[in-house]
C-alpha cells in the first residue's frame, strides 16, 4: 500500500465530517428498496423490448443515464454547501485525499447505510497497482441492489449488476479530477459481484493520465467487463 | 371491454403470484432486500435515472404503447414488495392502508382518497391525490406532457392491491383498475389518479 496521506489535514477532515452528516439529513431522501426494485424493472423492461437480451438492455439503460447521472453527480460534488462550505474544497490534487473523498461523499448520498455497505476505499499507486496507474479499490459488504434480483449473471453477457453503481461512482471521481485539474481519464469496473457468487463486492477505479491511454490495452478487465 | 380487462388482470396477477410464491434471490451473501428495507438515498442521485427512461419509451413507443410499458414496470415493482416482504401480502390491512403504508415508507408520499362514489355501500370509484409523488415532486418537469410522468407509480398501486386481494380472496373490491388524470407540475402540485373497481 502506498504511504500518501494526501493533504487533507484533521480539522478539514472533522469539517468534511460534519458536512457530510448534516446534508444527508437535511436532503429528501428516498427507499433504497424501491430503487432497488425500479433499477430491476427497467432492466426487465428494456430486455423485453429486445427480445429478452439482458445485456442489450443493460447496454441501452446505461447510454441513456449517463448524460444525465454525469450532470447530478457533478452538480453534487460543485454546487452543494454546507455549512457555508463547498462541497468541493475537500477536493485536492492529491490522489492520497481520494479515499477520504469518496467515502465522504458516499455518506452523502447513502447516509450511515454507506458505512455498513462499502469498506473504506483503498488507494493503490501506479507504483504497486496491476494495470500501473494509481488505483482505488472499494469493496463492498453487501449489496443493495443485486441483493433482490433473479436476473442470472449469465444473462447480463459481459456487464456486472452492479454498473449502475460503478457508472455513479466513475463519474464522482472524474467530476473530482477534472475539478483538481488533473489530466486523468477515469475508468471503473466492477471486478466481484454477489450475484457472479463472489463473497463480497469489489469496484476497481483505475486512473489514467490522458498522455498514457495506451496503458488501457494492458488492463484486462476493460476487454471482459463492460 | 371490461371482461377482456378484466380475464387480462387475473393472468397477469396469477403469473405474479406465481413468483411471489417461488421467488429466491440468487445473491445470497449480499444479504436480503427485506435487511435494506431502513436504507435510504438521497433523491437528487435516485431520480436520475427514471427522465431518461420515461423519454426514450415515449419516443420510442406510440401513445398507448408508450403507457403499456410504464405501467408495466410499475405493476413489477409491487410484486417485487411482496416477493421481499411476504408479510405484507398476509397483514391485515384496511383499504387505504394497502396503498398508504408504502406511499409512506418508501416513497415519501402522501395520499388522500377522495370523491368516493359508492353504490349499496360498496366503493365504485375514488380519486387518489399524491402528494410529494417520488417521481414528479422537486424536480423540473418536461413540458406539455401528453402522458402522465407518474404512471410507473400508478401501475404499482394498482398491482399492490389486487395482488393482495386474489391471494387472499373474499376482498372487497377484488379487483381496480387505475387511470392517471395528471401527473403533479410543480412543488406543492399533487398528482391524481381515478381508481375503478371492476370486480
Amino acid at each position: 500500500m502506498g504511504d500518501n496521506m494526501g493533504e487533507l489535514g484533521r480539522f478539514k477532515k472533522l469539517l468534511g465530517g460534519l458536512g457530510k452528516r448534516l446534508y444527508n439529513w437535511k436532503e429528501t431522501k428516498e427507499s433504497m428498496n424501491f430503487l432497488s426494485f425500479m433499477y430491476e424493472t427497467i432492466l426487465e423492461e428494456y430486455a423485453g423490448i429486445f427480445n429478452g437480451d439482458y445485456e442489450t438492455a443493460m447496454d441501452t439503460l446505461i447510454d441513456l443515464v449517463r448524460p444525465m447521472s454525469e450532470e447530478v453527480v457533478s452538480k453534487l460534488l460543485t454546487e452543494v454547501k454546507v455549512l457555508g462550505i463547498p462541497f468541493k474544497t475537500f477536493i485536492t490534487q492529491n490522489a492520497g485525499d481520494l479515499p477520504y473523498i469518496i467515502s465522504t461523499t458516499l455518506y452523502a448520498v447513502f447516509g450511515a447505510w454507506s458505512e455498513k455497505v462499502f469498506n473504506k476505499p483503498v488507494l493503490i499507486p501506479a507504483s504497486e497497482s496491476a494495470q500501473r496507474v494509481d488505483t482505488i479499490i472499494i469493496t463492498l459488504n453487501m449489496c443493495p441492489f443485486c441483493c433482490n434480483t433473479i436476473i442470472p449473471k449469465q444473462a447480463l453477457g459481459t456487464h456486472n449488476y452492479g454498473k449502475l453503481l460503478t457508472l455513479t461512482i466513475e463519474q464522482m471521481v472524474q467530476t473530482m479530477e477534472d475539478y483538481a485539474g488533473n489530466d486523468y481519464m477515469v475508468v471503473a469496473r466492477e471486478l466481484k459481484c454477489f450475484l457472479n457468487g463472489d463473497s463480497h463486492g469489489e469496484l476497481q477505479v483505475w486512473l489514467y493520465p490522458r498522455n498514457q491511454l495506451d496503458l488501457m490495452e494492458q488492463n484486462p478487465y476493460l476487454k471482459s467487463i463492460k | 371491454m371490461e371482461s377482456d380487462l378484466k380475464s387480462q388482470m387475473e393472468k397477469s396477477i396469477s403469473k405474479d403470484l406465481e413468483y411471489i410464491l417461488n421467488y429466491k434471490h440468487i445473491a445470497v451473501e449480499a444479504k436480503n432486500a427485506e435487511y435494506f428495507s431502513k436504507m435510504t438515498i438521497i433523491k437528487p442521485i435516485a431520480n436520475n435515472v427514471y427522465p431518461q427512461i420515461y423519454v426514450d419509451l415515449i419516443q420510442r413507443f406510440d401513445h398507448d404503447e408508450a403507457i403499456r410499458h410504464l405501467k408495466s414496470m410499475g405493476t413489477r415493482v409491487s410484486k417485487y414488495f411482496y416477493s421481499v416482504f411476504p408479510k405484507m401480502l398476509t397483514k391485515p390491512q384496511k383499504f387505504t392502508e394497502i396503498f398508504s403504508e408504502v406511499a409512506e415508507s418508501h416513497l415519501n408520499s402522501k395520499l388522500i382518497f377522495k370523491d368516493k362514489v359508492q353504490e349499496d355501500k360498496k366503493l365504485k370509484s375514488c380519486i387518489i391525490e399524491v402528494k410529494d409523488c417520488f417521481f414528479c415532486s422537486e424536480i423540473t418537469l418536461f413540458q406539455n406532457l401528453k402522458i402522465p410522468y407518474c404512471i410507473p407509480i400508478m401501475g404499482m398501486y394498482e398491482n399492490l392491491y389486487n395482488i393482495k386481494s386474489v391471494y387472499n380472496k373474499g376482498m372487497n373490491p377484488r379487483l381496480i383498475y387505475l387511470n392517471a388524470l395528471k401527473s403533479a407540475e410543480y412543488d406543492g402540485d399533487t398528482c391524481e389518479y381515478k381508481l375503478t373497481v371492476i370486480d
